[in-house]
């Protein structure tokens, strides 16, 4: 395969750059049900500190996948 | 007619003794039960982010709890259970790196495919933070997937695949038997099982899954519904 042509074709390629986007969008989504569902369970059982750490940690990777979208929406 | 009657209050009396026996026992036993704590005697006063097995914990509640209810003992899975993910998670952690490493003996297997240095960017931090997402989902669902047992009921968490999640709650009024099984190389090593609580007629039975100290859970609910016999 022609190094040069697989390369032009990706980049002219706009199907795959809102095919990237739409995965990101839906990555986002789906880590905020991540977190409902962490806080959710943060009313059954109560003062378990763990809680509050998968909290954080699912927050960060909300925060990461919401930077990466926003990044490759200017970049890309 | 009157030696029937002495011989009853004798037979009551004895019944009685009995159940005081019993109740002493049982109270022992849970005095025992709390002393008796070989993983860490003082740290299982308290729930820590990585406890399976803690006896009294200190600190939390759940929705609905009554004023005087006492929680006995919180369980979750044995922490072994949760290997296989953790050593996928490290695999699939290891490929970029791998490929890296190759690439630097000069072995490329995409040798063929150029990818651009912003796409390629992109792609792996998309990666890095699909395998990150699949450790947390697999940590939450050994993290909520837990047990409460209080000294009036049981309470049993199941939370799995994000979507699912049931929160189920039996009296001991209820019980009527409690069982484990372990069978298997690694739940005899590291002494866990699954715990199964019959409750009666229609309603769910309880199962309790890779629970650490499965005898001691059985013994604690059996001492538990042998009480309530007595009372």
């Amino acid at each position: 395969m022609n190094i040069l042509f697989f390369t032009q074709i990706l980049e002219s390629f706009v199907l795959f750059k809102i095919g990237f986007l739409l995965i990101n969008i839906l990555y986002v989504i789906f880590l905020f049900i991540i977190y409902n569902q962490v806080n959710s369970m943060d009313k059954i059982i109560i003062g378990d500190q763990g809680v509050s750490f998968i909290k954080l940690v699912s927050l960060l990777s909300i925060i990461l996948a919401a930077s990466l979208f926003l990044a490759s929406v200017v970049i890309l | 007619m009157p030696d029937i009657f002495v011989a009853k209050y004798k037979e009551v009396s004895k019944d009685q003794k009995r159940k005081r026996k019993d109740l002493t026992h049982f109270k022992n036993f849970i005095k025992r039960l709390t002393q008796y704590s070989p993983s860490s005697q003082k740290t299982d006063s308290n729930l820590k982010i990585f406890s399976t097995f803690c006896i009294n914990p200190t600190g939390i509640s759940f929705e609905n709890k009554e004023e005087d209810e006492k929680i006995l003992l919180f369980l979750r899975s044995h922490i072994i259970t949760n290997f296989f993910w953790v050593l996928t998670t490290i695999i699939l952690l290891l490929i970029p790196l791998f490929f890296v490493l190759l690439n630097s003996y000069s072995i490329n297997p995409f040798s063929g495919v150029y990818l651009p240095i912003r796409f390629s960017s992109f792609f792996l931090i998309l990666y890095y933070l699909i395998v990150i997402t699949y450790a947390l989902i697999n940590f939450i669902n050994w993290y909520f997937n837990s047990c409460l047992i209080t000294d009036k009921r049981v309470i049993d968490i199941n939370f799995s695949e994000l979507v699912y999640k049931n929160v189920s709650t039996t009296k001991f009024d209820l019980l009527q038997d409690a069982s484990y099984n372990q069978t298997g190389f690694l739940r005899s090593l590291f002494n866990y099982g699954d715990v199964l609580l019959q409750t009666s007629g229609s309603l769910e039975n309880f199962d309790i899954r890779a629970v650490p100290h499965p005898d001691r859970v059985v013994h604690l609910v059996e001492g538990l519904l042998g009480r309530r016999e007595d009372t």
